[in-house]
């Protein structure tokens, strides 16, 4: 009986170090690939404070060194346009993000929930638009800004990027609509709501995660777009901060200490915009509406 | 309260026929079940009366107003669907005064009545909660109460039951028709479930295929079937119909297992009635009573299955093509034995015909005259 009790207990804790170390393994594989995920950035504000003399040093230094100098900083927004580019940037993408959003989302809507001839085929347009190298649409979209006087204006550069993103904003939201049981809206128009009303009380409150992320998506895509950006923009004063960033590359030297503490400065907006919408990332909003 | 009337109503779609001309009226405060299986047409009969779906061709009136072209919000209706559409985002108390929020009621009178509506359904305590955090019993009651809040003109109710576990389905079955009753609605309901349809509705209408098979009470639905097809979907186990022929000369309907004594003028009448000589006699499962000896209708098999439900055996029995069951006190099922040949006897009034063809209902002038003519005069 005793010996009985004994191999019990030796099983249990062989159990409990076999789940223990499953553990441990989980945690240390998750460790690693966070670190692969986040070293460029730690490089690149480490970079940005080293003084200049130790940049090129070999063996590298992993760590900040004891006379780390924050200077790069100030010298950036008062010898770069770094802050004007910065507003520029938000601008754009600002109001890119929020109208792409709202357009999309009237689409979506209209692709989830209605039927109409040609509905099919213009969802495969929604796709379509996202099948064409940019490079190949830039030439074409020049010729029709310039004529349209749209060139080196960040409203210009708004709308092209708009062009990109509505498409990709309707078809992302569309699959959020999808997810919304119809009978919800069915009820709200029985009990006295109009369609539009309907909408605006039930099926956007429950898509605010999809409203959530597609506004994110639109806003990074536009934060860090470049190829559009440089064509179409002339005048430094009107630079988007991706442009900003690559003049710092110049033909004899390329200050980096300056060029990573700009990056580190440019990532922060993303950075915050995902910090501040993530809360609505969570899904299930939806969950107990329907069904037992 | 309101009357509710539909004339000719079809509904296409681009693939099939859902609702072909359907006529229906439906009195004032009455409960109206619609029942079928499923793809019949129910709901999207259901749907049209609500304005979510818009019939093809036909006129709806609700009241003494033409709905056709009346959005769904303006025509005063309230539902209740098979999932309950709780909005999620909303507490209970934002879901049960949701449609009065849009009407502008005043704040008092909302608070008034939702105090009533969450009294009556036992919601009170849970005002505060979201859908996630109920059951579904619960979830369900929130679903009444966002209906009985508005006093509308009509209920709707789609297949409200059909996600209750069986205890709670019985419970809420007659909660429903307690409330009904008390409020006075007039209420249309979908179910597939004829056990719903017998115990709450005071009209129910069979439909299949698109079209009404019968309007009855459930007593008159149970009793006088239409058709072949209500005979079968209404009752568990379902009537029993047999193919039998006219023997005119002998005075019988014969067939598989069914030997009928009949008086030749009835005889005559069900020929005549008949589109052609063979025809189906059916009879309820509890109609058959054991036979000892001999009687003027009998019906003759062999068991091939006997199911024990303990307050009753239903025995199935089996003559050449034939089959059909009867329904047995426990105490008589020993006399049932599987492979024993047994003989049962079944009122002759209580027998109905069928057209072999057609499935509709063969009506013979009044058949308990005849028969009580018949067994004065037999020797």
């Amino acid at each position: 009986m005793r010996r009985r009790d004994e191999t019990l207990a030796v099983d249990q804790i062989v159990r409990r170090i076999s789940i223990a170390a499953g553990r441990l393994a989980l945690g240390g594989l998750i460790l690693l690939l966070c670190s692969v995920a986040i070293f460029p950035f730690y490089w690149m504000v480490v970079t940005s404070i080293r003084p200049s003399a130790q940049l090129f040093e070999f063996p590298p230094k992993l760590l900040p060194s004891a006379d780390s100098v924050f200077s790069p900083y100030v010298t950036l927004f008062e010898t770069s346009g770094l802050g004007r580019w910065l507003l520029n940037s938000a601008a754009v993408s600002l109001t890119t993000g929020l109208v792409a959003t709202f357009f999309g989302a009237m689409a979506a809507y209209a692709l989830s929930r209605f039927r109409f001839r040609g509905r099919r085929t213009s969802e495969m347009m929604l796709l379509l638009t996202q099948m064409f190298p940019a490079i190949l649409l830039a030439l074409p979209m020049y010729v029709v800004f310039a004529r349209l006087n749209l060139l080196d204006s960040l409203a210009g550069l708004t709308l092209a990027y708009l062009a990109f993103l509505i498409p990709v904003a309707a078809a992302l939201l569309k699959a959020f609509f999808d997810a919304i049981p119809v009978e919800l809206e069915e009820a709200s128009l029985i009990d006295g709501a109009s369609r539009l009303g309907t909408l605006f009380r039930i099926t956007l409150p429950l898509s605010l995660p999809g409203l959530a992320s597609t506004y994110m998506f639109c806003f990074i895509i536009s934060w860090d777009e470049f190829l559009f950006a440089r064509m179409f923009i002339r005048q430094p004063e009107n630079w988007t901060v991706s442009l900003g960033l690559a003049s710092f590359k110049g033909e004899f030297v390329t200050p980096w200490d300056q060029v990573m503490a700009a990056a580190a400065i440019v990532t922060l907006p993303a950075a915050l915009i995902f910090l501040a919408l993530q809360s609505y990332l969570v899904r299930g909003l939806t969950a107990g509406g329907v069904k037992g | 309260m309101a009357t509710a009337l539909l004339e000719k109503v079809t509904k296409r779609f681009p693939d099939h026929l859902a609702v072909d001309q359907i006529d229906l009226n439906i009195a004032e405060g009455e409960f109206l079940v619609l029942v079928g299986p499923s793809g019949c047409g129910k709901s999207t009969t259901l749907r049209m009366i609500a304005g979510l779906e818009r019939a093809t061709s036909g006129n709806i009136w609700i009241g003494n107003e033409l709905v056709n072209l009346v959005s769904p919000r303006d025509r005063d209706i309230a539902m209740v669907f098979q999932n309950y559409a709780l909005y999620p985002h909303m507490t209970v108390l934002g879901n049960l005064s949701y449609a009065l929020r849009l009407r502008g009621v005043r704040l008092v009178e909302i608070e008034r009545r939702v105090k009533q509506a969450a009294a009556a359904l036992d919601l009170s305590e849970l005002l505060r909660r979201r859908p996630a955090q109920l059951s579904g019993g619960q979830r369900q009651r929130v679903a009444l109460g966002r209906a009985i809040i508005r006093q509308p003109k009509l209920f709707l109710m789609d297949e409200p039951l059909s996600n209750l576990d069986a205890k709670l389905r019985v419970q809420t079955r007659a909660e429903i028709t307690r409330l009904q009753r008390e409020i006075g609605v007039t209420t249309i309901y979908v179910t597939h479930d004829q056990t719903e349809a017998m115990t709450m509705g005071s009209q129910i209408v069979v439909m299949n295929e698109g079209r009404i098979q019968q309007v009855d009470a459930p007593r008159q639905l149970y009793h006088h079937p239409a058709n072949t097809f209500v005979a079968q979907f209404v009752g568990t186990p379902p009537m029993n119909l047999l193919n039998c022929h006219i023997d005119l000369d002998g005075g019988m309907l014969r067939g598989d297992g069914v030997r009928v004594s009949f008086p030749v003028p009835l005889l005559t009448a069900l020929a005549s009635a008949s589109t052609d000589r063979p025809l189906l006699v059916g009879f309820r499962p509890e109609d058959a009573a054991l036979l000892n000896g001999s009687s003027e209708c009998e019906f003759e098999g062999s068991v091939i299955a006997a199911e024990e439900l303990g307050h009753e055996t239903l025995v199935t029995l089996e003559n050449g093509e034939q089959r059909f069951i009867v329904r047995l006190a426990p105490a008589l099922a020993d006399r049932a034995q599987l492979g024993d040949r047994v003989l049962f006897a079944v009122d002759p009034e209580k027998l109905r015909f069928f057209d072999t063809q057609t499935g509709a209902a063969i009506s013979v002038f009044d058949i308990s005259d005849q028969l009580s003519h018949f067994r004065e005069t037999r020797p």
